[in-house]
């Protein structure tokens, strides 16, 4: 009886992970196969990771529904001094300097690290989820819909109608500033900002828009694939959620410092970016 | 000459026999039957798979599992070992056909459905689920620990469950009933209904389906409800110690509990915002809608008339 022949599943599970990534030698590979072939452990073992991987090289990039960001940064970015002042106490205030100083390197590490690792991603994930520019990829199941600031839409303008995915540059353009200074773009296809207690702040500015075009644009190459009935309600289900979005922006241009107005309509668009991931992770018909 | 016209006989029967045999396996092999019983671990993982038919799951007591399935189409998958038991439909064999899977689980047994399209009725298990459908209707009764449960546009029912719970539809309806355990429900246009429900947490939000919710309200717990334009309407004790917050931007708000209205701090809100404090306030209790008319009524947390 030869070595091979002698394999255990324990020998299998050490070797496992050479075996999944390819680089075990040619005759543990072969033993490996061949103990796979008559054990059924082993053999359920292999078919579950595989699913597992078939299936999560099919997930959609998941962005998240609320831009935190600009919060934090208001809160850790370090107050304006008047330079003359600053002058008067540099030599006295040399040490919280160094040290905002410090932080700021530290930051912008970290933001350089993330913008080199988010874009060693990319390439894997925007041929899934690449957000159309207009055009044809905007046209879904329905058409996405964005918050936009007062400046760039009426407020009982037809989300589904007068919106493209397009306009989420616009969206983002007319952003106040202060949400725009957080230091990160906030056209990262998130919220761009969220409620606020300051009544100075207004009503929150909110873009989904990415997100939304990003996944309809997933179920637009679905679409064939889910079964008519299914697809029937969920173009029902997105026609009852944009009226409600409808209804929440009319309300909030009339009162835009209502907070409740706010969360209404926050309610509205997360529930309609929740149904829009769970029709892009819908099992196919076949 | 006989013996040659008896030879192409012989032949030509054989050929028939053959084509014959052929024939039966073809079909035998078209749809496909599995009763067996294999033995699993108490708290073993049940995993089944199926596109449409039928799926019946009871927990029972033993060690053991039965499995009764049938396909019209496809071939069956089963894999059992004393922790996992998996049972599928090759979709790559014609399995688009309906299946109808008949398991009974040892109690404790944690119990997962995928479905497109079928059925799945869960008795018993005593155990975690966690059910997905698209468009089948799920009930699940007497489940522990944790459950889920989803489905597109069936109706998802649940009831006895000591755990966390959480399930929702799209445009089906919602039942949850004696839940002993942490409480979320969702929908986009299907009714959600909660009644017996012993809970420190409960969130339950919908745009146009009606919520109504009858259960305790434990001190310290809360207890969220929000519509678009469903109406809520919220079964409270009448030994009830709660802050209540109600706010609606076009909605009727009824009680049949005594509110003391505050002015609304904000004078150029356009919405109604009504807080106020029941018993010794020890619970939190908050209720929003757009256009949906909100009700607090006295109850025995047993029940609440969704009659809106």
């Amino acid at each position: 009886m030869t070595d091979r022949q002698m394999m255990t599943c324990t020998a299998v599970d050490s070797e496992l992970l050479g075996y999944l990534e390819g680089t075990l030698a040619a005759d543990a590979r072969t033993a490996v196969d061949e103990h796979v072939a008559s054990c059924l452990r082993c053999s359920s073992i292999l078919r579950d990771i595989g699913s597992i991987r078939a299936q999560a090289a099919q997930l959609p990039e998941l962005a998240p529904s609320r831009d935190l960001w600009a919060g934090i940064s208001a809160r850790i970015e370090p107050a304006v001094v008047p330079l003359g002042r600053a002058r008067q106490d540099i030599r006295r205030s040399w040490i919280p300097a160094a040290t905002a100083a410090a932080a700021a390197l530290v930051i912008a590490t970290a933001g350089i690290t993330y913008f080199a690792t988010t874009r060693s991603l990319r390439p894997m994930t925007q041929k899934v989820a690449a957000a159309p520019k207009g055009g044809p990829g905007a046209q879904g199941i329905a058409q996405p819909s964005i918050v936009p600031s007062k400046a760039t839409a009426p407020p009982d303008t037809s989300v589904s109608s007068a919106v493209s995915a397009s306009a989420a540059p616009t969206s983002v353009a007319a952003a106040p500033a202060g949400e725009r200074s957080g230091g990160r773009a906030p056209s990262a296809g998130v919220r761009l900002a969220s409620r606020r207690n300051e009544p100075a702040a207004g009503p929150g500015e909110i873009a989904y828009g990415d997100e939304i075009a990003r996944l309809q644009n997933i179920i637009k190459q679905r679409r064939r694939e889910l079964d008519p009935g299914t697809v029937t309600v969920i173009e029902q289900s997105l026609a009852i959620i944009d009226a409600a979005v409808r209804q929440s922006r009319a309300a909030l241009a009339r009162d835009p410092r209502s907070g409740f107005l706010t969360d209404q309509l926050n309610h509205a668009l997360d529930k309609k970016i929740e149904l829009l991931r769970t029709v892009a992770l819908l099992p196919s018909r076949t | 000459m006989l013996i040659r016209t008896f030879t192409r006989a012989i032949l030509s029967a054989m050929a028939v026999v053959a084509c014959v045999s052929a024939t039966a396996r073809a079909q035998r092999n078209y749809g496909e039957t599995l009763d067996t019983t294999v033995a699993l671990d108490r708290q073993a993982t049940v995993d089944v798979s199926l596109m449409s038919g039928r799926v019946e799951i009871v927990g029972g007591g033993g060690s053991q599992a039965r499995v009764r399935a049938t396909t019209d189409r496809g071939d069956i998958q089963f894999d059992a070992a004393p922790g996992r038991l998996r049972l599928s439909v090759n979709p790559g064999h014609g399995g688009r056909g309906d299946a109808r899977f008949e398991l009974s689980v040892p109690a404790g047994t944690r119990v997962i459905v995928n479905s497109l399209s079928a059925p799945i009725s869960i008795r018993g298990v005593k155990g975690e689920v966690d059910v997905n459908t698209v468009s089948g209707n799920v009930t699940v009764t007497d489940a522990a620990r944790k459950l889920k449960a989803e489905s597109v546009s069936g109706n998802v029912v649940v009831s006895q469950v000591t755990g966390d719970v959480t399930a929702s539809s799209v445009s089906g309806r919602v039942d949850a009933t004696d839940i002993n355990g942490d409480l979320e429900t969702e929908s986009v246009s299907g009714r959600i209904s909660m009644a017996g429900v012993r809970s420190r947490f409960v969130r339950s939000g919908s745009v146009s389906g009606r919520i109504s919710y009858a259960g305790t309200f434990e001190p310290d717990g809360t207890y969220e409800f929000k519509s678009h334009s469903g109406g809520l309407r919220l079964s409270l004790p009448a030994d009830v110690g709660a802050q209540v917050r109600i706010e609606t931007f076009s909605g009727s708000v009824d009680s049949d509990f005594p509110v003391t209205l505050q002015p609304n701090t904000d004078k150029r809100s356009s919405n109604r915002r009504i807080e106020f404090k029941i018993g010794n306030g020890r619970s939190r209790i908050v209720a929003e809608s757009f256009s949906g008319n909100i009700k607090l009524e006295r109850g025995d947390g047993r029940d609440s008339r969704n009659d809106q």
